[in-house]
């Protein structure tokens, strides 16, 4: 089976939810399948997808403020990013837009986007328009996602397309920072993760439904890498 | 600095300028030149000797007139002077190769060969740490590995002194990708799994930089150690910096955490001490782990980087890492890159990376403090309340403190668990001696103890005071002898008593009636317990039957007696007990009574006594005992005894009694005749008196 190992980097302003999002998906695989991590800042998860396996090496990066200079280290050397956002507050919309353009200069890889609108749970309190996020995410050539962290909603898909996308990534260009490998070790433990291999349906329609961001993904992406 | 070392002003200025008269200060070191005219006159004379190389070295030039001009600025003598003898130290081999001496090139080389063998016990170490995969890889990886192991050492020997760290770094992580497409791509790894190949690329990885660890490590050609001293000076001005500027959550007074921040301390100053890059990686991710460990406990979940990242700076400050930054780049330069760009390594790297440039870069403004404030607690001048040191102190109190209480609270615990048992084996004594007791009293009250005078045996001849209450012996009166049969029965009686004559000696009368029952009765005392007498009363019983069963004059009432008697015969168990008792009284009572009867009539004691039915009962336990002795009757031979057994009553009991009364009479009446009769009467009577007193 063919292995990809992709570093996924998770940005965005202080009190977005980063965190919430990345410790309500490690609580989830932590009873899921066994991982010796102890904390949730770093992690790392495997998606069985079609024949494909992909680990995720998940950064979790610090969110205070003082911290935001640091944010070059971390992202350097990352094969995607998900770009989180508070759809409730307007200026983290703004400050997501930053950090695309940050990401856009900073970073000479291919670069898997995606936009994340969290708190849905506080839809009443929406202040960024879902067709306004979509249209950006659209723009700088990754995908929109909603999610609540509090709710448990969506965050799966965030991470399962981003796998897809980087299979897709593989296949397609030659990517010095994706490290692809044939891992024929059977006994090397095999952790099914999401709806990846348990219905193989949902996964290809997932897939199909994000093929067309992805291709629009690889227009852009052509401006992006050097 | 020359002139430092004499200021004597014995010496004349002039002296100490330059030979050359250049106008700089000479030393004695130099030959009396200054530092570059010296240089000049070398070069000259290197020129002369060799006469090939013709000018010098611009770059040379330039560094050692930069060298000259250069004042120790921000540092002690001692560091500047360590600097020039590294800078002497990298220029030497320059020099070597401009004057492709073999000479110094063999030196140089010898040099290097030793400072391989200095690392040797760790590269045996390392060796025996991989054993067990070389064990499993086949002959020809293993020489691969070895053949690209030395390629690679001697390629960075070789080129060390010529080009810079970064170039050294280019070729190492060059050598790591093509080792790894090697390994890939080559047929001898073909069978060797993904595992085994990372391993094999960190063996090659840990040995190599084992070996050139002396000479990659903070390179003297580098600013490390300054950066290095630096960092140390920084860290040590933020001393006062504590968990609360940092914002992160650290309970440092809490004892487990404590013990953590210290196993963290120790992990990343341990890290200096690693030698190969991924085992200083090592160092870094089990601290990062411990850091985590001691979030876990203090926010009580899965740590996330928000107070990772200030916990992990809070650390780099408290632990204050010998030559952090000369080890942090000899990992970024010789560390695998696609280690310390993925993986859990990686990641905890990054984060000491981030919390080395956040200290460098610390400010009022990051730590939320105005500025003030941060200038003087930078100077020194106003210590925060808490610092980390007072903190560990506290801690180090409050730890001994709560060991000791806890250590009470084990005594008292221990104390007071010891006491409620004192207290509990003092109530079950009570409670104890009160049901021993209770118990004893009422064993006594169910059992009194009556203690009842003992039975003396009776002398007949003393002069008894009980004997006075006896009805007075009976007089013996003259009677005619009427009855020969009377005679008869007497000299039947001697008969018996020849007969028998042991059984006269204790109890003389007893046996001469082959049915008394006090014979019987004593028997019954002291025998009949056993089983075996049990089975005689039951023979004689049936013998009583058979007898019964003869005598057809026998009236059916008595007869049904007899029977019921028969089922009634006592168990073992009921003989055993208390049961003989009232076959040892009752008889008697109803013996007394017979003989009131025989007595009341005195006057018709020759006539034959009154037949009376007794209780049939009581007669049938004399019966069972009396008729032990069968073989009595035959003996004698007498009808007489048979006819009273026969025919004369119905109940041998009362009319043995009544018999005895007869035959005393009738011996009484005889004893009038003669002394000899006279006696036997006595020892009749006292006879009867003995069986009276035993019965009594």
């Amino acid at each position: 089976m063919r292995t990809i190992e992709g570093k996924i980097v998770v940005l965005g302003a202080q009190g977005v939810g980063k965190t919430s999002l990345v410790v309500r998906y490690v609580g989830k695989m932590f009873s899921r399948h066994m991982s010796p991590t102890i904390g949730a800042s770093f992690f790392t998860c495997k998606l069985n997808v079609e024949d494909m396996r992909v680990k995720l090496q998940v950064w979790d990066t610090a969110g205070q403020e003082r911290f935001r200079s640091m944010a070059p280290m971390y992202y350097r050397n990352a094969n995607a990013a998900l770009i989180v956002f508070d759809i409730t507050q307007y200026y983290t919309f703004e400050a997501m837009k930053v950090w695309v353009k940050e990401l856009q200069r900073n970073v000479v890889e291919c670069l898997v986007l995606s936009v994340v609108g969290n708190k849905t749970d506080l839809e009443s309190q929406r202040q960024v328009p879902t067709e306004e996020a979509v249209q950006y995410a659209a723009s700088i050539g990754g995908s929109y996602f909603e999610s609540s962290a509090l709710h448990d909603e969506g965050i799966e898909d965030v991470f399962l397309s981003t796998a897809i996308r980087l299979i897709r990534l593989s296949r397609d260009s030659v990517c010095p920072g994706l490290r692809i490998y044939d891992s024929s070790d059977p006994a090397s433990p095999i952790s099914n993760v999401g709806k990846g291999s348990l219905s193989e349906g949902s996964v290809q329609n997932q897939y199909s439904l994000q093929g067309t961001s992805v291709v629009h993904a690889e227009a852009e992406r052509t401006r992006m890498c050097c | 600095m020359y002139s430092t070392k004499n200021p004597s002003l014995r010496i004349n200025e002039a002296d100490l300028k330059c030979k050359n008269g250049c106008g700089y200060y000479g030393n004695a070191e130099w030959e009396g030149y200054c530092s570059k005219c010296h240089h000049e006159h070398i070069q000259r004379e290197r020129i002369k000797k060799s006469g090939g190389l013709r000018g010098l070295d611009h770059g040379e030039r330039d560094f050692v007139g930069d060298k000259h001009t250069r004042s120790p600025v921000g540092f002690s003598k001692f560091e500047e002077k360590k600097r020039q003898q590294a800078e002497k130290k990298t220029k030497l081999p320059k020099l070597s190769v401009f004057r492709k001496s073999s000479s110094s090139k063999d030196s140089s080389r010898a040099e290097q060969f030793q400072e391989l063998s200095n690392a040797a016990p760790e590269l045996e170490k390392l060796k025996q740490d991989y054993h067990d995969l070389f064990s499993l890889v086949s002959q020809s990886v293993q020489h691969d590995v070895c053949r690209f192991i030395t390629s690679l050492n001697t390629k960075i020997l070789k080129n060390a002194d010529l080009v810079s760290v970064e170039e050294l770094s280019e070729i190492v992580q060059n050598f790591y990708q093509v080792f790894a497409k090697r390994m890939e791509a080559n047929v001898i790894y073909a069978d060797v799994s993904q595992e085994k190949k990372e391993m094999l690329l960190d063996y090659v990885e840990k040995y190599v930089m084992t070996c050139l660890y002396t000479i990659l490590f903070c390179p003297p050609s580098t600013a490390d150690e300054e950066k290095d001293l630096s960092i140390q000076n920084r860290i040590r001005q933020l001393n006062w910096v504590n968990a609360q500027h940092l914002d992160c959550r650290i309970n440092e007074t809490k004892s487990e955490v404590c013990d953590l921040v210290y196993t963290a301390i120790s992990d990343m100053l341990g890290m200096d001490s690693a030698k190969a890059p991924q085992d200083k990686l090592n160092c870094v991710v089990r601290c990062c782990r411990n850091i985590f460990l001691l979030l876990q406990q203090s926010v009580g979940g899965p740590a996330s980087a928000d107070e990772f990242l200030p916990a992990l700076i809070f650390i780099v400050l408290k632990a204050n890492p010998a030559r952090l930054k000369s080890n942090i780049n000899y990992v970024t330069r010789f560390c695998n890159a696609s280690r310390l760009m993925s993986g859990e390594g990686g990641y905890y790297f990054t984060n000491l990376c981030c919390a080395v440039s956040f200290i460098e870069n610390l400010t009022a403004e990051s730590l939320n403090m105005a500025v003030e404030e941060f200038e003087q607690c930078m100077s020194g001048e106003v210590a925060p309340p808490s610092t980390w040191e007072s903190t560990l102190m506290m801690c180090e109190g409050m730890h001994l403190m709560y060991e000791q209480l806890a250590m009470l609270e084990d005594m008292h615990n221990r104390y007071s668990s010891f006491v409620d048992g004192a207290s509990g084996l003092k109530e079950e004594m009570h409670k104890f001696k009160s049901d021993i007791t209770k118990e004893v009293a009422l064993v006594l009250a169910r059992t009194p103890l009556t203690i009842q005078p003992k039975k003396a045996p009776t002398d007949i001849d003393s002069e008894n005071p009980s004997c006075e209450a006896l009805p007075a012996p009976i007089v013996p009166q003259v009677v005619a002898r009427q009855l020969g049969l009377e005679l008869a029965t007497v000299k039947k009686i001697e008969s018996t008593k020849d007969l028998q004559p042991d059984s006269r000696a204790s109890t003389p009368p007893r046996d001469c009636f082959s049915m008394s029952p006090p014979f019987g009765l004593n028997r019954s005392l002291d025998e009949l317990i056993t089983p075996d007498d049990i089975f005689a009363a039951q023979e004689s019983l049936s013998f009583v039957q058979e007898l019964t069963s003869v005598n057809y004059d026998i009236d059916l009432s008595d007869l049904s007696t007899e029977n019921s008697y028969a089922e009634d015969v006592p168990t073992a168990d009921e003989l055993r007990g208390g049961v003989v008792l009232p076959l040892e009284t009752r008889p008697t009572e109803d013996l007394t009574q017979s003989l009131l009867d025989t007595a009341e009539s005195p006057t018709g004691g020759l006539l034959p006594s009154p037949i009376k039915p007794v209780c049939t009962g009581e007669y049938q336990g004399f019966a069972a005992q009396g008729c032990q002795i069968p073989s009595i009757p035959c003996d004698t031979g007498d009808t007489q005894s048979l006819k009273f057994d026969t025919c004369g009553t119905v109940d041998p009991g009362s009319s043995q009694v009544s018999v005895v009364g007869e035959t005393v009479d009738s011996v009484a009446s005889d004893g009038r005749s003669g002394n000899k009769t006279e006696e036997t009467l006595v020892q009749i009577l006292s006879g009867i008196m003995t069986t009276f007193d035993t019965l009594f």
